[in-house]
């Protein structure tokens, strides 16, 4: 399997508690790493440095063998699409939610918004089309992770970096996003997820997994 | 009908001082605890309009662009101090990015007025050049206020949506550009809306001041509209090159917020 993602000894010192996280990892095609350690061992600020969203303070990552700092990042982000933990949700409709990527310039550029796919996307996260309709800002916390997620596939990632996506979810809804997570990587060969969560049921229905360790105190996360 | 010019006398002038009095005694009376800052205050605007009355009396006497120059430029720079004093804490910087849109909105618009419209003889003469350039910066400084601290404080209440664009693929300018919108009216509602009464509500001090120098009224709002659309072009274009050169000083090469105005 080809490696689409690889970082070597990211770093970031966290100065409010003199912290260090120090991580590499390889994501190869078809693959999920799931990022593990205890709270404040920066796992959310690894997947912030991996969407270049967070400057690191040293190492490196590389896309598909080419170093990240000669990607432009807004190529970058359309390729590696990270979702928070909180989903942002903007003014507007479900439907102008789920639309908007597409007023980008570089989304735009070569994507174009496809019904069926939403239809699809929206069915199988057990969300009503009449919802298309309702005001975003009305969704409960696990309806809009669930649109959170269909809008990020909508616009074709190759990687996705998901931290806790199935925190605000019951039993059934997570089942369903674990569903579509696990067909949404199956269904392409060049396709991987990177993802930070506390329900280990969840994981461990995901194909070609791999763990990634980050420790509490200064050490580095290392691959297991 | 002869229109003249009322000078005030020392005693007029000690007599206005009975409103300060009468203010003072609203403060004591509701302990509101500004007579301290109310007496400071008159001190301060006598002594200062003092000082700039004679300053002024100088620099009209001599009328050289040596001296009219650097003293359009030191108002600038204040006003810039104090156009950018409520968001001191932003990234970049504000004073900087300030005095670059304030000098530039009111040296373009100020020469434009007086050259083109108004015309004195010779061109650069200080008593137009100095009074209609601080006109301009004293509205421009507003509004340059108003549309900075506004977006600065849109960005800041939406930064989850401005990196969630990110996230998207949204370019920097597509990321705040709803913000920018927002902050550019702010800076221009309060010309717009005194552009919309003005005549009506209230008689703008230039225009009061024209007519109380003894200056024909129809000749007063003359000058008056002259000076409204000046302003509000100059309002306009500081508005428009504040947030153009300061919404960049929110992102990194990388495209990614600057970490001053993260929440973690």
């Amino acid at each position: 399997m080809a490696e689409i993602l690889k970082f070597i000894d990211l770093t970031r010192h966290f100065e409010r508690d003199n912290y260090l996280l120090q991580a590499s990892g390889v994501l190869a095609e078809g693959s999920v790493l799931a990022v593990r350690g205890p709270s404040g061992s920066g796992k959310s600020t690894l997947l912030k440095m991996l969407a270049r969203l967070l400057a690191p303070n040293g190492g490196g990552m590389l896309y598909r063998g080419q170093d990240y700092s000669s990607i432009s990042p807004l190529e970058w982000r359309r390729r590696i699409q990270y979702l928070s933990q909180k989903p942002v949700i903007f003014g507007g409709t479900v439907e102008q939610n789920l639309k908007m990527p597409f007023s980008l310039s570089m989304i735009s550029r070569d994507v174009f918004f496809d019904w069926v796919r939403a239809d699809e996307y929206m069915q199988a996260l057990g969300l009503s089309a009449e919802m298309l309709s309702q005001e975003a800002q009305t969704l409960s916390g696990g309806e809009a992770a669930r649109v959170a997620l269909i809008r990020a596939l909508l616009i074709d990632p190759e990687v996705l970096l998901l931290d806790e996506p199935t925190a605000y979810l019951d039993e059934n809804s997570r089942k369903r996003m674990i569903a579509v997570l696990r067909n949404w990587l199956q269904s392409q060969p060049f396709r991987a997820i990177i993802i930070v969560s506390h329900q280990p049921g969840d994981i461990l229905e995901l194909p070609g997994l791999m763990f990634l360790d980050l420790a509490a105190s200064s050490a580095g996360g290392n691959l297991i | 009908m002869n229109y003249t010019y009322i000078p005030i006398s020392n005693l007029q002038l000690i007599l206005s001082v009975s409103l300060v009095i009468i203010t003072g005694l609203v403060s004591a009376l509701f302990r509101l605890g500004m007579l301290k800052s109310l007496l400071w205050g008159s001190v301060r605007a006598f002594l200062q309009l003092t000082l700039i009355g004679y300053a002024l009396t100088f620099i009209f006497k001599n009328n050289q662009l040596y001296i009219i120059v650097p003293v359009i430029l030191l108002m600038c720079l204040i006003a810039s101090r104090e156009a950018s004093r409520r968001v001191g804490k932003a990234p970049g910087k504000p004073m900087l990015v300030s005095f670059i849109a304030l000098t530039a909105s009111t040296f373009v618009v100020g020469l434009i007025v007086v050259m083109l419209v108004i015309s004195p003889k010779p061109l650069y003469s200080a008593q137009v050049m100095i009074p209609i350039f601080g006109m301009i910066l004293g509205n421009s400084m507003n509004g340059i206020a108003l549309s900075l601290d506004r977006m600065y404080s849109e960005i800041e209440s939406h930064i989850d949506e401005v990196e969630q664009l990110l996230c998207l693929g949204a370019t920097p300018w597509e990321a705040v550009r709803n913000y920018i919108k927002k902050a550019v009216s702010a800076g221009m509602t309060p010309t717009i809306n005194s552009l919309m009464v003005v005549g009506l509500v209230s008689l703008p001090g230039m225009m009061t001041g024209q007519i109380l120098a003894g200056m024909d009224p129809r000749e007063a709002v003359r000058y008056q509209f002259v000076v409204m659309i000046m302003i509000a072009a100059a309002v306009a274009i500081g508005c428009l090159m504040i947030v153009g050169m300061s919404y960049k000083k929110l992102f990194t090469d990388d495209m990614a917020i600057v970490e001053g105005l993260r929440k973690n």
